[in-house]
């Protein structure tokens, strides 16, 4: 067997679909063939890097629950007579309403114990702040400053950025600065601010310079606007210069009036 | 009376092939669409369509390529749908739902600060038919026979979708490639890529007698 019959293999072999024989036949080959050996094992981690990263979000408790009354009412539709009384009685999906609105209750009174619960301190926080941290800067960025004073932060910044940079600060009532790094994004180098903003909360704010061509998106919109991505919420904005971002596990508008009180804006 | 009866039955049997496979379903609509209020009212609408069509679902087949494969209809037609509603570029601040290459801007990648989030926007930035096959293979774990009959298309196409979507990720992620994952992502030891494929070959083998 040869290179390319080989490579032709890889994939499926790397998937499981080959029959036995011929996964054998390029198991051997494999084994005396550095090259295939290399792009066999860059597929591997292809997929592995896919399968251990890619979000798992699981749907709402409720999904099956509204869908089985969408059935229920759907079939109630189909099986009732056109007017006449029955339609006046309750139907299963109405009664399953009425015993529903306790439990909704129940749901509620739990949510906001939860979040009463939240006003105390978390002692979750460090790590989470740790997590934040070390996310961006872990590979490439040689800079993990665990300053807390903004001063400080902004001095140490200057020497590696353009010194007519403005320095965003969160001005944002209860905010207090908990880290800060420099980062690369791609080959651009950025500043990161770590912030804790209430019950346990951590936005980054980032800041790095613009790139010389023009927004790509929405050009009508102004130097503004909201990208909406998976799980933390996103704010980038932009001026001649600088791109600034807020990242966070914080409701869209959160993050909006975040960044209404920036300095600058 | 009896009918209600039937129809509870119907319901319990529909119940007990759709709920096992409700997360999936979700997740795959989840990466399709980037929105989660939205892609719970698809993964609902395209339950409804299958049990109004259940009666066509041939038992003993598989209910899981079936239900996707109602699922990326649904998911196709509403996004045509969508795509024929006015834009919203009036609105000054909107959501952004980018597309294609757009993704990986400085802006984009300013948003994919972690490392899942660089996996999320390389696999955004593939061709919507490429990452059905990716999320379908990769995520669900679905062989290339179950992908063909739940895109309705020849084997020979999944597998070039695969191989392109594969050659484009390895593209977008080398930076990540560079190192072992599995040390990265904390998922265990380095194991060699043939050691691993003989492991599962054996223990195939022992499983098939």
């Amino acid at each position: 067997m040869d290179c390319e019959e080989a490579r032709f293999g890889l994939y499926a072999l790397l998937d499981d679909e080959l029959e036995v024989s011929k996964n054998l036949e390029i198991l051997s080959h494999l084994e005396g063939c550095p090259t295939c050996h290399r792009e066999l094992e860059l597929d591997m981690r292809v997929k592995s890097l896919v399968q251990a990263q890619l979000a798992a979000p699981a749907p709402s408790p409720e999904l099956w629950n509204r869908i089985v009354r969408r059935i229920d009412q759907e079939a109630e539709v189909a099986r009732r007579p056109s007017g006449g009384v029955a339609k006046w009685w309750p139907t299963a999906a109405a009664l399953r309403m009425v015993w529903g609105a306790p439990a909704i209750v129940l749901v509620l009174s739990f949510s906001l114990w939860i979040l009463h619960a939240g006003q105390v301190p978390s002692p979750f926080v460090e790590e989470l702040v740790q997590e934040h941290r070390g996310s961006v800067t872990r590979k490439r960025g040689p800079v993990d400053l665990p300053a807390t004073d903004p001063a400080e932060i902004v001095r140490h910044f200057r020497a590696e950025v353009p010194p007519s940079s403005p320095v965003p600060l969160l001005a944002q009532e209860g905010a207090r600065l908990v880290g800060g790094s420099l980062c690369h994004v791609g080959e651009a180098k950025g500043l990161r601010f770590t912030y804790e903003v209430g019950l346990g909360r951590i936005v980054s704010l980032f800041q790095m310079p613009r790139p010389t061509r023009a927004l790509p998106f929405w050009p009508r919109l102004g130097p503004r606007y909201i990208a909406q991505s998976q799980g933390p919420g996103v704010l980038v904005w932009g001026d001649a210069r600088f791109l600034y971002g807020l990242v966070g596990e914080l409701p869209q508008e959160d993050l909006q009036r975040l960044a209404s009180r920036m300095k600058g804006i | 009376m009896r009918e209600k009866a039937r129809g509870s039955g119907r319901r319990r049997e529909f119940e007990e092939l759709t709920l096992p496979h409700l997360g999936s379903l979700y997740r795959f609509t989840v990466q399709r669409v980037r929105n989660a209020a939205q892609a719970e009212d698809l993964v609902q609408e395209a339950c409804l369509k299958a049990y109004r069509g259940f009666d066509r679902f041939e038992r003993g087949t598989d209910a899981k390529a079936w239900l996707f494969r109602i699922l990326i209809n649904t998911i196709v037609d509403a996004q045509r749908k969508r795509s024929r509603e006015p834009t919203e570029l009036a609105v000054e601040i909107g959501t952004l739902k980018a597309e294609g290459s757009h993704l990986l801007d400085p802006e984009t990648q300013l948003m994919a600060e972690s490392l899942g989030q660089q996996v999320q926007v390389a696999i955004e930035a593939l061709p919507q038919d490429w990452q059905a096959v990716v999320l379908l293979s990769f995520v669900e774990g679905f062989t290339y026979k179950e992908i063909a009959k739940t895109l309705d298309c020849p084997i020979g196409t999944v597998m070039s979708r695969l191989y392109r979507a594969r050659q484009a990720l390895r593209h977008r992620l080398k930076r990540h490639l560079d190192v072992d994952p599995r040390r990265a992502t904390g998922t265990g030891p380095s194991v060699t890529p043939i050691a691993l494929l003989r492991a599962r070959r054996k223990a195939r083998d022992k499983k098939e007698g």
